[in-house]
């Protein structure tokens, strides 16, 4: 018996070679898996590690096969389960005509396709980077040396790092969407959850694995049939949870946004814990996506004891199925499997973890979470009332102490948030992956039956992580970049001082100085223009949103954290007891066009607009009178024209106005 | 449908102003909330009407109301000074709406059927009542039979008065905590369930239908 790891991440790595140039330098090379390759081809043995087996893992799909030795079958059943899991469009549908044509190679393009940023494999191949890492035999003998002495997934990643991400799990139209190196990260983390919660049995001779009493042999045992095969029902159940994680304490001290950073922290520790880890999918700030087994084999509470522990609440969609029905696009396939006379199991649940709260609370109650029972604390001669996790959060130390120190006359200060909308986030992906299938001339001559079901059966996980790399690259960026961003004197419009990032390693969050309107604006361009550069194909329905509150500098933290933490849409900006306005990536660059800060005379005709409005509550007056003016002010004609509101337009115009500060 | 075995008095109240806290979160700035929690219109009911342990839940129709904020300064009686000015967040009439309108529901009983009997009258609800805020009209609408549903709770009340309001089952609770009066002076807070819970239970409660499993 081989002592080395067998490592699921490398079932696919084959898909690394590039076989036309390898065929051009003479070695015969079938498919992306080598268990049939010819090795006298480049004079080497057969690997023989058990990694090496992995390469199996499409030829293996029950615990009696005779491919492989008998030890290694579990392993590679279990890879085998995970990566039809983990792939995001499952390659067992569709009609035979029209798997047919994929095997021929028909829809076979070069690498991946990023459903929101089409370009993206162009420019990086313009940069010189490819997706191909064994191109000559002499790489392709280093593939089978890798493969042999391999000691950790980890190494996978980071030696191919670029090419996987350029290269697509599949390289067939339309299912070129998610790059190998998520498609691996997801592969692994569910194999060795699997492997984690099961454990192997003989009985009678014959080989099974087990988990919570559930023998199976082979892959339809596990994870059951189609959603629409009502008795292929599998056996093993696991859950797919949503984590929103929140929390009740409000911001009355700048010592509060610490709770932002105990959060951060809180996921990323629960993110890279090693007896952890793999049960988290993907996270972001404030969100995490958990693949686990049921309740009787790994309690939630228990789990999440980190978060509730400090005082955390955590808001879930628990998603418990059958391994073949669990996907991350709940609602629908609640819906779909509730449309289908079926015996199988799905259930989806809303639910809440939070600390045991008491029945009763002896007054006073804690001022920041309400949730406690607050002890007396005096600090500056300001008394407060605090329970000790809240204390404790304040304790963390002093984020955005140079906010406090910001004194100018009339200087006002805009705090800024940019949010992830996860339940916009598979909207939007599904309408990308829906106009993709119908609209690439490739899938011109693919039957309208074979494009509903390949819309059917789209499992948007994968590419939900890959959105959320690319999100978190964009907010890195944009930390980059708001630094660099010049005046019409070539001086930086913002510096450290000006422009903080109150929490380390959190980039949702920022709070600058506003000396003019043109502070505001150039964060606004900023956004838009890297939304533009990352995410070019969702300008439209962005789940991608940023939010400002601007006001003067003691205004209520707690009441910017609120505005913030509720977008209306794309682009969301309040200037409390002035102006508040919620618009889209379009109706943002016409007004930016349009709407010039010196035009008077447009303010009062805006201001008199609103008037109308609110004394007749009719648009048709108000259009009536924008029609007599059209001709003073066409502009506003354009505006309303293009589905912006005369008090969109005015909020826009007072957001903008503002005078400068010296 | 399954129709509970409760009866709700139905009341409309209307105001120019109103101001219920959420309780102060330290600070100077005391937010509103959107609903009438049971806490405060038990005190309310105690006032005007003498009933000493009422059940009426309340909350703010949409599009009557829109938030804004007042700032003032209290005075500190013991040094005849002002404190530190505080902003108190109030709701308003919308644009277009003639007063902020709330929907009351009173569970009815022996001790509350008289509520049936107010055609109009002015109450007084909410803070800062000497300021002019919380005058409002209430009037009796009629008697309500809910319905049994699955769904978003609107608004706010104690986890021990579930039972008397209909709800038959807590699917996913949203704690937070409400004032109890348990002498002429003081009192203690009680775990209530707060909006945004799912509840098995009277229709009136509901904001939108649960859809999916228990």
């Amino acid at each position: 018996m081989n002592n080395k790891p067998f490592i699921a991440e490398l079932h696919d790595i084959g898909k690394l070679v590039d076989r036309q140039a390898l065929k051009q330098a003479g070695i015969d090379i079938k498919g992306h898996t080598f268990h049939k390759f010819d090795f006298s081809q480049l004079g080497i043995s057969t690997p023989f590690s058990p990694s090496w087996y992995a390469q199996f893992s499409d030829e293996i799909g029950s615990l009696t096969s005779t491919k492989v030795p008998r030890n290694y079958l579990p392993d590679i059943l279990l890879t085998r389960i995970a990566d039809e899991l983990a792939s995001a469009i499952s390659r067992t549908w569709g009609s035979k005509e029209f798997q047919n044509r994929k095997k021929g190679g028909e829809f076979v393009v070069e690498g991946i396709y990023v459903l929101w940023n089409p370009n993206y494999y162009q420019r990086e191949k313009e940069k010189g980077k490819k997706w191909a890492a064994f191109t000559t035999p002499s790489e392709l003998k280093d593939m089978f040396e890798f493969i042999e002495n391999c000691a950790s997934y980890t190494e996978v990643f980071e030696q191919f790092r670029d090419n996987l991400k350029l290269t697509p799990e599949d390289k067939s139209i339309p299912f070129n969407i998610v790059s190998l190196y998520t498609h691996l990260e997801l592969t692994g983390k569910i194999y060795r959850i699997l492997k984690r919660h099961s454990h192997v049995i003989e009985d009678n001779g014959k080989l099974y694995l087990e988990y919570l009493g559930k023998k199976i042999q082979t892959i339809n045992e596990a994870a059951g049939g189609r959603i629409d095969k009502p008795t292929q029902r599998g056996k093993w159940i696991y859950r797919l949870v949503f984590c929103y994680i929140n929390f009740p304490h409000s911001f009355s001290r700048l010592q509060d946004l610490n709770i932002l950073r105990k959060r951060t922290d809180l996921i990323e520790a629960f993110s890279e814990d090693v007896k952890i880890k793999d049960y988290v999918l993907f996270f972001t700030d404030d969100f995490m996506c958990l693949f686990v087994p049921k309740e009787d084999e790994v309690r939630i509470h228990d789990l999440l004891e980190p978060f509730l522990k400090a005082g955390f609440i955590i808001d879930y969609k628990e998603m418990e199925a059958e391994l073949n029905l669990l996907t991350s696009s709940m609602e629908r396939a609640y819906e779909k499997f509730h449309s289908l006379p079926t015996r199988r199991y799905l259930k989806l649940c809303e639910k809440r973890a939070a600390p045991d709260f008491p029945s009763q609370v002896c007054p006073p109650l804690c001022d920041s979470c309400q949730m406690r029972h607050g002890k007396e604390r005096i600090k500056d001669h300001i008394r407060e009332y605090l329970c000790d996790t809240c204390y404790n959060i304040r304790q963390m130390g002093e984020p955005a102490r140079e906010y406090a120190g910001w004194e100018e006359k009339g200087l006002r200060a805009a705090w800024m948030k940019i949010t992830l909308d996860q339940e916009q986030l598979l909207k939007t992906i599904y309408r990308l992956y829906e106009k993709y299938v119908e609209t690439h001339p490739a899938m011109q001559n693919v039957s309208s039956n074979d494009k509903k079901v390949l819309k059917e059966s789209f499992r948007p996980l994968a590419v939900q992580i890959d959105f959320v790399k690319d999100y978190k690259l964009l907010l890195m960026t944009f930390k980059k970049k708001i630094y660099q961003i010049k005046n019409s004197k070539e001086q930086f419009i913002f510096t450290k001082e000006s422009f903080l990032y109150p929490i380390e390693n959190y980039n949702e969050f920022a709070i600058f100085k506003v000396y003019s309107s043109k502070n505001v604006l150039s964060v606004l361009d900023l956004f838009c223009n890297l939304l533009k550069e990352y995410f070019s194909q969702c300008l439209e329905d962005s789940p991608i949103k940023l939010s400002l509150s601007i006001a003067h500098v003691k205004y209520p933290y707690q009441e910017h954290w609120r505005f913030l933490s509720n977008p209306q849409n794309i682009i969301n900006i309040q200037s409390p007891r002035s102006a508040k306005l919620s618009i889209d990536i379009a109706q943002y660059k016409l007004l930016r066009e349009k709407i010039r800060k010196e035009d008077q005379k447009l303010a009062h005709f805006l201001h008199r607009l609103v008037d109308i409005e609110v004394e007749t509550k009719s648009n048709m007056a108000v259009m009536f009178e924008i029609l007599n003016n059209r001709r003073k002010f066409p502009t506003i004609l354009e505006l309303t024209q293009n589905g912006l509101s005369v008090r969109q337009i005015l909020d826009f115009y007072k957001l903008t106005r503002e005078a400068e500060i010296s | 449908m399954n129709v509970l075995n409760k009866v709700f008095l139905h009341l409309e109240l209307s105001t120019q102003a109103i101001a219920i806290g959420e309780r102060i979160k330290g600070g100077t700035f005391r937010p509103c909330v959107e609903t009438i929690p049971t806490s405060t219109l038990k005190g309310c009911f105690r006032d005007h009407f003498g009933l000493a342990n009422s059940l009426a839940i309340g909350f703010f129709r949409e599009g009557t109301y829109k938030k804004d904020i007042f700032t003032y300064a209290p005075n500190d009686a013991f040094l005849g000074t002002a404190k530190l000015p505080i902003s108190l967040e109030y709701l308003k009439p919308a644009s277009g709406a003639e007063a902020v309108v709330a929907d009351i529901y009173a569970l009815k009983n022996g001790k509350t059927k008289d509520l049936s009997n107010i055609s109009s009258i002015e109450i007084s609800l909410g803070a800062l009542k000497s300021k002019g805020f919380g005058r409002c009209k209430l009037r009796y609408i009629g008697e309500v039979k809910p319905s049994l549903k699955i769904g978003y709770l609107k608004g706010r009340l104690l986890e021990d008065e579930c039972d008397a309001f209909g709800i038959i089952k807590i699917i996913k609770p949203c704690y937070g905590y409400l004032f109890y009066l348990t002498s002429e002076v003081g009192g203690i807070y009680k775990r209530a369930l707060f909006e945004g819970s799912i509840i098995e239970g009277p229709d009136i409660l509901i904001r939108e239908e649960y859809k999916y499993d228990s």
